[in-house]
C-alpha cells in the first residue's frame, strides 16, 4: 500500500499547472505544500471537512478548468452530504481524491470508521460519473489519466498507509495570502 | 520548573471520568487529546463512540442520557464552533446535563495568541450562555467533578476547557 505522501506526489505529477488543487487541513495540506507548492494550490488551514465544498464552488464557476480535491477519509466522513451534493451538481471538471488511511493521522492516527464502510461505493451510489479504488503508484497514474479524458465528477479512493513524514513543515502562507494567490491564479 | 509541574496527565482525566460514573465518551479525536484517546480506548469501563463530525457528539450524548447512561463529549474548541446548533437545540433547549470536555486550542495564560480558535472560544460560550471551567493541570481536575455535579443538579450543559499551554496530553 502506498504511503500517503507518495500518493500525493504521484497525483501532483499528473496535473498541469492550470489545474486547481484544493487540499484539506492538517497533514495532507502540509504534504502537498512540501511536495509542490504552486499558485493553483488552495490550502485549507482549519475548517476540516469543507474542502470538497469549496472545490465544488470553484469547479462550478470555472467549468473549463480541471479541479482536484485532496482530502482524507476523516474529512470525507465529516461532510458526507457533500458527496451527494457534488454528484447532483455534476461538475464535469472535478476529480475528487480521498486519501484513505483509515485514521486521523494528523492528530495521532486514531482510527476512523472508514475501515468499516466503502466510501467509493457511497460515491457511486450518490451518482459520481466514475469511481475508482487504487492502492499504488501505477493505479493512481492510470486512474488520474482516465479521469482527465471523460466528464466527471470522478472519485478516486486511494487506500494508503499511515506513514508520517518526519519533520514536515507547515504552510508558511497566511490564509489571506492563500486566498489572494489562488484567486489570482483562477483569474 | 513550573512548566514541568503543571502537567495534566491523561490518566487523571480517566480517573475523573470513572469517579463521575461516565459510561460513554462521545469523541472526535484531536491532537491535544491524543494520549487521552489511547487511554480511553484501553479502559474497559468506558465505551468510546467515534463520531464523524463534532455536532453529532451532543446528539449521541442526548440519546445516551435519555436512555439512562452518563456520557461525556470530547472535542476541540474548533469542533465546538462547528456544533453551534447542536449545542443550542439539543444541549441547551432540551435542558440536558451534557458535560463537554473541550480542548482549548491556541490558549495561552498571558492571553496573547495568534489563533482565532482561542480568541473566539470564551465569547462563543458566553453567547450560548454556557458555564465553563478551565483545567490546566492535575490539581484542577476536580473541576470536572464540579461540572458533573452542576450539570446534573441543574439539567444544563457545562463545558470543561482543557488549557493546552503545557501540552500535558501531548507528552
Amino acid at each position: 500500500m502506498i504511503a500517503r505522501s507518495k500518493a500525493i506526489e504521484s497525483i501532483l505529477e499528473q496535473l498541469d499547472d492550470e489545474t486547481a488543487v484544493l487540499s484539506t487541513t492538517g497533514m495532507i495540506t502540509r504534504e502537498v505544500y512540501a511536495a509542490k507548492d504552486r499558485p493553483g494550490n488552495f490550502y485549507m488551514i482549519g475548517s476540516m471537512g469543507l474542502t470538497s465544498s469549496v472545490a465544488l464552488g470553484v469547479s462550478l464557476l470555472n467549468p473549463e478548468r480541471e479541479t482536484v480535491i485532496l482530502e482524507g477519509d476523516g474529512s470525507a466522513l465529516m461532510s458526507m452530504g457533500t458527496l451527494a451534493l457534488i454528484a447532483s451538481e455534476t461538475p464535469a471538471n472535478l476529480i475528487h481524491v480521498i486519501l484513505d488511511n483509515e485514521s486521523y493521522e494528523s492528530t495521532g492516527a486514531q482510527p476512523t470508521i472508514s475501515s468499516q464502510i466503502a466510501l467509493d461505493d457511497i460515491a457511486s451510489a450518490a451518482g459520481y460519473q466514475s469511481v475508482h479504488r487504487v492502492d499504488d503508484d501505477e493505479g493512481i497514474k492510470t486512474e488520474i489519466a482516465a479521469c482527465k479524458t471523460s466528464p466527471g465528477p470522478h472519485l478516486i479512493l486511494v487506500k494508503c498507509s499511515i506513514a508520517p513524514v518526519p519533520g514536515i513543515g507547515r504552510v508558511d502562507l497566511t490564509a489571506v495570502e492563500i486566498r489572494d494567490r489562488f484567486s489570482a491564479h483562477l483569474g | 520548573m513550573a512548566s514541568q509541574q503543571a502537567i495534566l496527565n491523561p490518566a487523571t482525566m480517566i480517573e475523573e471520568f470513572k469517579k463521575n460514573g461516565v459510561s460513554h465518551v462521545v469523541a472526535l479525536p484531536d491532537s491535544e487529546t491524543n494520549f487521552l484517546y489511547e487511554l480511553m480506548d484501553a479502559e474497559s469501563s468506558l465505551d468510546v463512540v467515534p463520531v464523524a463530525r463534532e455536532g453529532e457528539t451532543m446528539a449521541v450524548a442526548a440519546g445516551l442520557i435519555v436512555g439512562g447512561k452518563r456520557p461525556v463529549c470530547l472535542i476541540q474548541n474548533t469542533g465546538m464552533f462547528e456544533s453551534g446548533d447542536s449545542i443550542r437545540g439539543i444541549a441547551v433547549d432540551l435542558g440536558l446535563p451534557i458535560v463537554m470536555i473541550v480542548g482549548y486550542r491556541g490558549w495561552t495564560r498571558h492571553g496573547v495568541t495568534p489563533d482565532s480558535a482561542a480568541r473566539f472560544t470564551e465569547p462563543y460560550m458566553d453567547a450560548w450562555g454556557l458555564k465553563y471551567y478551565l483545567v490546566e493541570r492535575d490539581e484542577d481536575a476536580d473541576r470536572i467533578s464540579i461540572a458533573f455535579e452542576e450539570a446534573y443538579e441543574n439539567n444544563t450543559p457545562i463545558v470543561v476547557l482543557i488549557g493546552d499551554e503545557y501540552h500535558g496530553f501531548n507528552r
